[in-house]
């Protein structure tokens, strides 16, 4: 397997990550030039809570955290879309096509309205039932493409957009009874990061770290499925027990970006495949290629939401779907080639 | 002699001592009651029942709601608003004054930015008011539903920004007008009350329920609201049920219409209203907003509902 090429690439994608985040920083409903983030941001460290400028509240209390929530929730969901293409061998897997976003935001949903308010405390809970939504939907969808329809590429998508119709019309009807006890439905079906703290990114960070160590500790055993069940055997994986943790991976992924941010859609099927093109299909490559990449979209894409309409907002989803229909019509098109 | 000199030397250690003891006492502070330390804070508790700390006279204000600004302006603190939303367009003076970010989705940072001594915001505001609260910033949350919550709020407001005597004349001159309505409409006995539809919407059409202040209006007025046997505030209606009140007078505040073209609208010309041209454009953020012109949009809707009473 060829390592060469792409060992100079991450620093420029950590370049641009850094880039983004800073130029979101200076971005917003009040604009703070990028030559007074530094001060504000010392002032923070210097002086008292009561005594800071409002730059620096609306810079440490407002912006950061949300700015790096987003990059959070962006390398989440690119890594999981990562991960189910390559097990799947299918270029058009993805949590948001798969209906896994959808199973996660049923379960989050459900425990929401339990009583357990969005809250730091209230949102450990919110997370695991998210993670139980998804893995039940992930392996329904998984189950019914190859049992049902032989496992075909087309079979696949079919089973998740399904799915996904289906959970995200009782989140809505959910949504719809709990008379604003729960987020609202374009919460469920945008997807957003409005009104995120500090407690949001110390929640759902952990989740994704893991999540995202599984996957990279596996690399290798992941590049070996993704080129075929046969060759990785060959190779001395352990398939079916690879493949179950794994999807375990993903759907912790999508679940803990999908319990703080909403359902938002196409991050995990475009940034795998802009990863490939400046790193590799080697695993090891891909996967820090595409969480980085990630990060920096959705910063991007969030950044977009948050000034295009300013002072109001967008949700995020809308960005991210504009960009990704399209993307998802290309590679339909290519599909002969490539899937 | 000496027994003399030594007496001498005495009284002039007596009289040295008292001396000194009259400029000490002199020069002790004398114990005065201080002043009662005026408090330098207030707190209210808002419609969410959240009890909030704020500072006495605030000088900086954002309103987040154009019923809000319109009760700021009319007891007289209005030159304090630093902040108001995209629809607090009463008074003119108002539309002067920097946005805050929109109604339905104020701007957290932008209000930050302001650096407010207090936020009115109303009750859909709840995740801005969540973030405000987490950054210390007071916000003092309004939910009015009935007419007696506005004129609570008036009260609240003008207790908030420490201008209470002008809000309670701004109440007391609303409920001259409650009074004068209400004694010429006691005269109408209850056969002689048309049957009212307020339309918030023509398509689908909208209404408001029994449990809005619009209701309440146009019962004051000496009218039978159409809607006022649905529970719930603003309802969808339909037009079967519409067609069968049959109401006597109708009021529209949304302007998509002219009244000719409301009086030509198919269908609707077996209405009483219609035919009798008892169909009224008023202006909307009178009489449906939640603020000090209800008197106002209570007087315009009597004297539509009832023309000869004010003759």
């Amino acid at each position: 397997m060829e390592i060469k090429k792409p060992l100079r690439v991450m620093p420029l994608l950590w370049t641009l990550l850094l880039a983004m985040l800073i130029i979101s920083m200076a971005n917003g409903a009040v604009s703070i030039p990028v030559s007074r983030i530094w001060a504000a941001l010392s002032e923070v460290i210097s002086s008292p809570r009561a005594e800071w400028s409002s730059e620096a509240t609306i810079l440490w209390r407002l912006r950061i955290p949300r700015a790096l929530l987003a990059a959070v929730v962006g390398a989440g969901l690119a890594t999981a879309g990562a991960v189910l293409q390559g097990l799947l061998r299918n270029g058009l897997a993805d949590s948001y096509v798969l209906g896994v976003s959808s199973g996660a935001s049923l379960g989050a949903a459900l425990a929401m309205l339990m009583g357990l308010r969005l809250s730091f405390f209230g949102l450990g809970s919110v997370t695991p039932a998210a993670f139980v939504g998804a893995t039940l939907t992930l392996f329904v969808v998984v189950f019914i493409a190859r049992r049902m329809t032989g496992n075909s590429t087309l079979g696949l998508l079919l089973a998740g957009i399904a799915m996904s119709s289906f959970l995200s019309a009782i989140v809505s009807l959910l949504v719809f009874f709990s008379r604003e006890r729960i987020q609202p439905i374009v919460f469920w079906t945008m997807g957003g990061f409005g009104a995120r703290s500090w407690n949001h990114l110390i929640a759902v960070a952990p989740y994704i770290f893991v999540g995202y160590s599984v996957a990279f500790l596996l690399n290798r055993q992941l590049t070996a499925i993704s080129l075929g069940d046969e060759t990785a055997h060959h190779l001395g994986v352990n398939v079916p027990s690879t493949r179950l943790v794994l999807l375990g991976a993903s759907a912790l992924l999508t679940a803990a970006a999908v319990s703080v941010s909403g359902v938002i859609g196409f991050v995990g099927l475009m940034i795998p495949h802009m990863a490939r093109m400046v790193s590799s299909h080697n695993y090891r490559r891909l996967l820090p290629a595409s969480a980085v990449l990630g990060a920096t979209f959705l910063v991007a894409a969030d950044l977009i939401a948050r000034v295009i309409v300013k002072p109001a907002e967008l949700p995020v989803g809308i960005i991210t779907a504009l960009c990704g229909g399209p993307f998802f019509i290309y590679l339909l098109s290519k599909r002969r080639r490539e899937i | 002699m000496l027994e003399e000199a030594n007496m001498m030397k005495r009284l002039t250690y007596l009289a040295v001592l008292s001396l000194l003891a009259v400029v000490l006492l002199a020069c002790t502070p004398a114990v005065v009651t201080p002043p009662p330390v005026e408090p330098t804070t207030i707190t209210v508790v808002d419609d969410m029942g959240r009890e909030i700390t704020l500072n006495k006279n605030p000088q900086r204000i954002v309103s987040l709601a154009p019923s809000n600004t319109e009760i700021l302006f009319a007891i007289g603190v209005l030159d304090r608003v630093v902040g108001v939303t995209d629809v607090c367009l009463f008074p003119p003076e108002a539309q002067e004054i920097p946005h805050a970010g929109t109604f339905f989705q104020p701007s957290v940072e932008t209000i930050v930015s302001m650096k407010p001594d207090v936020v009115f915001a109303a009750s859909l505001h709840r995740e801005p008011v969540e973030q405000l609260d987490a950054l210390g910033i007071p916000v003092v949350v309004l939910d009015p539903q009935t007419i007696a919550d506005i004129l609570a709020n008036i009260s609240l407001i003008g207790e908030a920004v420490g201008a209470q005597a002008q809000a309670e004349s701004v109440v007391a001159e609303i409920l001259s007008v409650f009074a004068e309505v209400e004694a010429k409409v006691a005269t109408v006995p209850t056969e002689q009350r048309p049957v009212v539809f307020w339309e918030v919407w023509s398509d689908p059409i909208w209404t408001a329920a029994k449990a809005t202040f619009i209701h309440e209006l146009i019962e004051m007025a000496g009218g039978v609201n159409m809607a006022g046997d649905v529970d719930g505030t603003f309802v969808e209606y339909s037009f079967e049920m519409l067609i069968t009140k049959d109401p006597a007078v109708i009021f529209y505040g949304h302007a998509a219409e002219t009244v000719e073209e409301y009086l030509s609208r198919p269908n609707w010309g077996t209405i009483a209203a219609v035919q009798s041209k008892r169909v009224y454009l008023v202006d909307q953020d009178i009489v449906q907003q939640p603020g000090p012109r209800i008197g106002l949009g209570l007087m315009e809707l009597a004297r539509h509902i009832h023309p000869d009473l004010w003759k």
